[in-house]
């Protein structure tokens, strides 16, 4: 008789193996939602999935070692990551990008992402999603997916933004921007270059 | 038996505030331009959309209130940042047109004041504000065709004046925004 805690471990490490290949319920409802519109049949190149455990770990090490602020806020940053690569192994009875963009938005409006990109240029196509709601400096996603003529890649990472904005706080050169400001243009109203 | 109809009559109550709160709230802000779908005017053109909300803004924001005070205030004055950019060829540019003289159309008589009109090396350029009394801006819409190229279809729903759409652009890293800025302000001078 096996002992039930050996059991509930040996499930558990599987559970959490396996974990390490399976995408988050947001990005597989990208992904199918994108397979489910293209069609045909798709071979998975590489799914990965980084959670926070993993990530935390990769943190804690990475303090052991001095780091340039980039990386390190970068490490900082990122709490959850994820990546899903796929190929096209059968011919495409998408009805056009377009398409394939219009089912991945209603899919995840479904489940309150809204698309904030989208990109589309011959048959490629670029998507990029964020929550609706519950977002902010602390708690921050973002879903991509993009479809290069036969592969499909989709994608999700998560993190806390608190340690780029420091960075970005920091390093911010005010005299970098080279654009039209404010005070380099001032508005008339009623000034157009030419009226109908 | 008044006792349950004080609560029914409650209920209904409750039901019909909730329902009467999430329309007001549904409201379409009255700088907020609906451009449609443009990108699925001709089959083969190419389109980029960006659909930048409160929240994304709001923390585009956080990352510039202590450095750039000013920027972050213009940031926290917005709603909303739509820019659509569509590739023109032979099946969709009679469309666009159509569908820019319309707009045009639909924004003067919505009360919608053009600032700007720029009809300069094959560019078209027209720049709409929607205001409340003399100081208030509450949107600001562009209807672009840059050469035969491109079109572009642009909103900014909140407190935003034309000279800072290049400015807004750079911070939020929307390059057609940064280029409609030069451009108009070019021409400007």
């Amino acid at each position: 008789m096996v002992p039930f805690g050996l059991v509930l471990a040996a499930g558990l490490c599987v559970f959490g193996v396996t974990g390490y290949f399976r995408l988050s319920s947001d990005t597989a409802t990208l992904r199918r939602s994108a397979m489910g519109s293209v069609g045909g049949t798709w071979d998975t190149k590489i799914a990965v999935h980084l959670g926070a455990m993993t990530l935390a770990l990769v943190r804690t090490g990475s303090r052991l070692f001095p780091l340039p602020a980039e990386p390190r806020a970068a490490l900082e940053t990122v709490r959850a990551a994820e990546v899903g690569i796929y190929r096209l192994a059968s011919e495409s009875i998408c009805a056009g990008p377009k398409s394939l963009l219009a089912a991945t938005d209603k899919a995840m409006a479904g489940r309150g992402w809204q698309r904030v990109v989208g990109v589309c240029q011959e048959q490629d196509v670029v998507g990029v999603y964020v929550p609706g709601k519950r977002i902010g400096l602390r708690r921050m996603k973002v879903c991509v997916m993009v479809l290069h003529e036969r592969d499909l890649v989709v994608a999700s990472v998560s993190g806390n933004l608190e340690p780029l904005q420091a960075l970005v706080g920091e390093r911010l050169d005010l005299r970098s921007f080279t654009g039209v400001g404010a005070s380099d243009w001032p508005i008339r109203a009623e000034a157009p270059v030419l009226r109908r | 038996m008044k006792r349950t109809m004080v609560a029914a009559a409650f209920g209904i109550a409750i039901v019909v505030l909730a329902a009467a709160g999430a329309s007001l709230r549904a409201e379409t802000p009255p700088g907020q331009v609906d451009f449609g779908t443009l990108s699925t005017a001709g089959s083969n053109s190419g389109f980029v959309e960006v659909n930048v909300p409160a929240s994304l803004i709001g923390l585009a924001a956080r990352f510039f209130d202590k450095q750039e005070p000013d920027v972050a205030k213009l940031l926290d004055g917005l709603q909303l940042v739509h820019v659509s950019v569509v590739s023109l060829n032979g099946q969709n540019r009679a469309e666009l047109e159509r569908r820019a003289e319309q707009f045009r159309h639909e924004l003067e008589t919505k009360g919608w004041e053009r600032v700007v009109k720029v009809l300069k090396d094959e560019q078209d350029i027209g720049i709409y504000l929607k205001t409340q009394g003399k100081e208030t801006v509450q949107g600001l819409a562009l209807v672009v065709f840059a050469g035969k190229e491109q079109a572009v279809f642009a909103n900014v729903v909140g407190d935003i004046r034309p000279e800072q759409l290049a400015l807004l652009g750079e911070r939020l890293q929307i390059e057609p925004l940064k280029k409609l800025g030069k451009i108009t302000h070019n021409a400007e001078q």
